[in-house]
């Protein structure tokens, strides 16, 4: 379909900050997530100021990919990155980040012509009309990235990001008593680096700009965390829902979007993840088939995993977005990673 | 599989083997320690479980020569602050001391086993310690591989998620099930590539603790059974279905309805609107009078 030249007449009073979009629905300022099937189904990416918590699969791998997607989706915008891991080297992440795909409008022209269809028997009068298009162009929300590539090391170093190791935790924490040290030493770190980048709401700066926020498996045994128990083993320790709401009370007064991944199968406390749960904004749940029964099964043939969309914010509003159907799955192929609505193989008789 | 861990082929960083007592996995951490020896410049062995003799007598016993022993099975606390190996020793200052030669590349730790160090101390000390062990620093050479002893029916379940998160390769030991073999282990193995293999195999040790004799043991799927003489449906009818050769040919030829065909296009653009033909054929029923009562037809 030809997009229409239609211009919307609207006075735009806030200056744009570079990758980012109003919602359809309310006037939230969103950020894509790095994947773009993914911010198609939470309602058309992440909110500004908000949470965003992945409970990750049973190995790791699929979180990770995520977490790798919203770093690049930073440096292709612009926008400042926070990039902490308790269990390898940050910049370990860093090096493995997918390279865009960066497409020329006239190049896509050339490559539909190239490769004209049959001609259609039935239906030739929409054979005139152009093949699908990829996406808009122009629109600077939501990259496209190839996988078996890597990032170009220059656009990273452009926008500086801070990295904070499993040895910077270990030497930076002193003994707290209400948080683990930890965590208690990564919130005065995601504070300082707001307040520096000139991230925050009462701060006034003449370019805004976003800080993204990336942690990797926060609560995992290296971050001293022993699956919610205290050290004692009897009571349940509550540092991370306190350190969760802390950092959601520095996010919604800073330009800042924060991505956490949790192995949330470690923790075994009934109701210790649902506290987690609510202290997020927006909660995905990403199950792998990796290793478990359901790898046989044949209706999940063609998919890694199933995505669950645990909860969904509700900021300023009354109902939160719904989308349309809450049976997701994701496919991992060599160059890029989607996630689609979960639809059954056709039923095939064998004959 | 097993034999491709053992003896390097698949890299693995942290090993564990989860035993119990019906099935002791203490013969495969040996033949780990063997392979290794072999690979590597130095092995160190840390002694910290009760039964840990055994082992200290078979090492003895093959008479390898990079294999150091570290004997912590004594004095855990270290309540008789005896100097050398303790559940909270640093283990890597430990072995940069008793460093024989200063020239060495590479470098295995076998640990025998982690179960007093789980039960003493908490998971996630140990899982950091697991995790500190395996990367090179302060240690001057590179850590090749972990492998630990852990003896799961002293553990609760909790705490051995928190292990089992940490290691790369996890090997429980199960019961065999056929006689041949002496040893079965179920193997649980994560690759660099994000790849999971899950699989069970029986094997034998050799008396120099070589792996031996692998076959994997299958499972018994229920998979349901194909109907292998499903009955056509369209066999047993009065009437015809198929369609003979002439018969697809005349059908392929012929011309759908809505398709774009320039004759009859062409006919179509060119029929004049003014033209139409009745053609009324009476039947008996009508009554064709010629007559006109009005006198006002002028035909």
């Amino acid at each position: 379909m030809a997009t229409t030249s239609f211009q919307k007449k609207a006075r735009v009073k806030i200056n744009q900050i570079a990758g980012t979009k109003p919602s359809l629905f309310n006037n939230q300022l969103l950020v894509s997530s790095g994947v773009p099937s993914l911010d198609n189904i939470i309602g058309g990416g992440l909110a500004v100021g908000t949470v965003c918590l992945v409970e990750e699969d049973t190995y790791g791998n699929y979180s990770r990919l995520l977490l790798k997607y919203f770093s690049a989706e930073a440096a292709m915008t612009g926008h400042s990155l926070v990039l902490t891991s308790g269990d390898q080297d940050p910049s370990q992440i860093l090096k493995e980040l997918p390279a865009p795909i960066i497409d020329d409008p006239g190049e896509i022209n050339t490559a539909n012509s190239a490769e004209q269809p049959e001609n259609m028997k039935i239906a030739w009068r929409y054979q005139h009309l152009p093949g699908n298009q990829l996406g808009h162009s122009s629109s600077k929300f939501g990259h496209y990235y190839d996988l078996t590539k890597v990032m170009d090391p220059q656009l990273l170093t452009s926008i500086k990001p801070v990295l904070i190791g499993p040895e910077d935790l270990e030497r930076g924490c002193n003994q707290c008593q209400e948080l683990n040290p930890k965590y208690k030493y990564l919130l005065t770190r995601i504070q300082k680096e707001i307040e520096q980048g000139g991230h925050s709401t009462t701060q006034h700066t003449d370019k805004r700009n976003i800080l993204r926020i990336a942690v990797h498996s926060l609560g995992s045994p290296q971050w001293d965390e022993c699956g919610g128990l205290d050290l004692s083993h009897e009571d349940t320790d509550f540092s991370l829902p306190r350190f969760l709401l802390a950092l959601r009370v520095l996010m919604r007064s800073a330009f800042a979007v924060c991505l956490i991944t949790i192995p949330t199968h470690l923790f075994q406390i009934p109701g210790y993840v649902g506290r987690l749960r609510k202290m997020c904004d927006t909660v995905l749940l990403m199950e792998s088939f990796a290793g478990s029964d359901k790898e046989k099964n044949p209706a999940f043939k063609e998919y890694h995993g199933l995505f669950h969309i645990v909860q969904l914010p509700r900021l300023n509003s009354l109902l939160s977005h719904m989308p349309d159907t809450l049976d997701f799955a994701f496919k991992l192929r060599r160059k890029k990673f989607t996630i689609e609505k979960l639809h059954l193989p056709p039923e095939l008789s064998d004959t | 599989m097993i034999g491709d861990i053992v003896s390097g082929s698949e890299t693995s960083k942290i090993i564990l083997i989860e035993d119990s007592i019906d099935n002791s996995g203490r013969s495969l951490l040996l033949s780990y320690a063997v392979s290794l020896s072999q690979r590597v410049d130095e092995v160190h062995i840390l002694l910290f479980d009760v039964r840990s003799q055994d082992t200290y007598e078979a090492v003895k016993s093959l008479g390898i020569q990079n294999i150091r022993v570290h004997d912590g099975s004594k004095d855990l606390l270290q309540w008789n602050k005896t100097p050398g190996l303790g559940l909270h020793t640093d283990v890597k200052t430990l072995i940069l001391r008793g460093r024989a030669s200063p020239g060495t590349k590479s470098v295995a730790i076998v640990i025998d086993s982690l179960s007093p160090l789980l039960t003493h101390t908490s998971p996630p000390y140990t899982c950091k310690t697991l995790h500190g062990l395996i990367s090179s620093e302060d240690l001057e050479s590179q850590v090749l591989q972990v492998v630990s002893l852990l003896h799961g029916d002293l553990h609760d379940d909790h705490s051995l998620s928190l292990v089992h998160h940490t290691c790369t390769t996890i090997q429980k030991m199960v019961p065999v099930t056929t006689p041949l073999t002496m040893y079965c282990c179920n193997t649980l193995h994560k690759k660099v590539s994000g790849k999971v293999i899950r699989i069970t195999e029986n094997f034998n040790l050799l008396e120099d603790f070589r792996v031996m004799d692998v076959s994997e043991v299958k499972q018994v799927t229920k998979s349901i059974p194909q109907d292998s003489n499903e009955m056509d449906p369209t066999a047993n009818l009065p009437f015809n279905l198929s369609l003979s050769d002439k018969e697809k040919e005349a059908r392929s030829q012929v011309i759908l309805p809505y398709t774009y065909n320039k004759e009859r296009q062409d006919s179509l653009l060119a029929k004049s609107v003014g033209e139409g033909k009745i053609f009324y054929q009476p039947d008996e029923a009508d009554d064709f009078d010629e007559e006109d009562p009005d006198d006002d037809l002028d035909i």
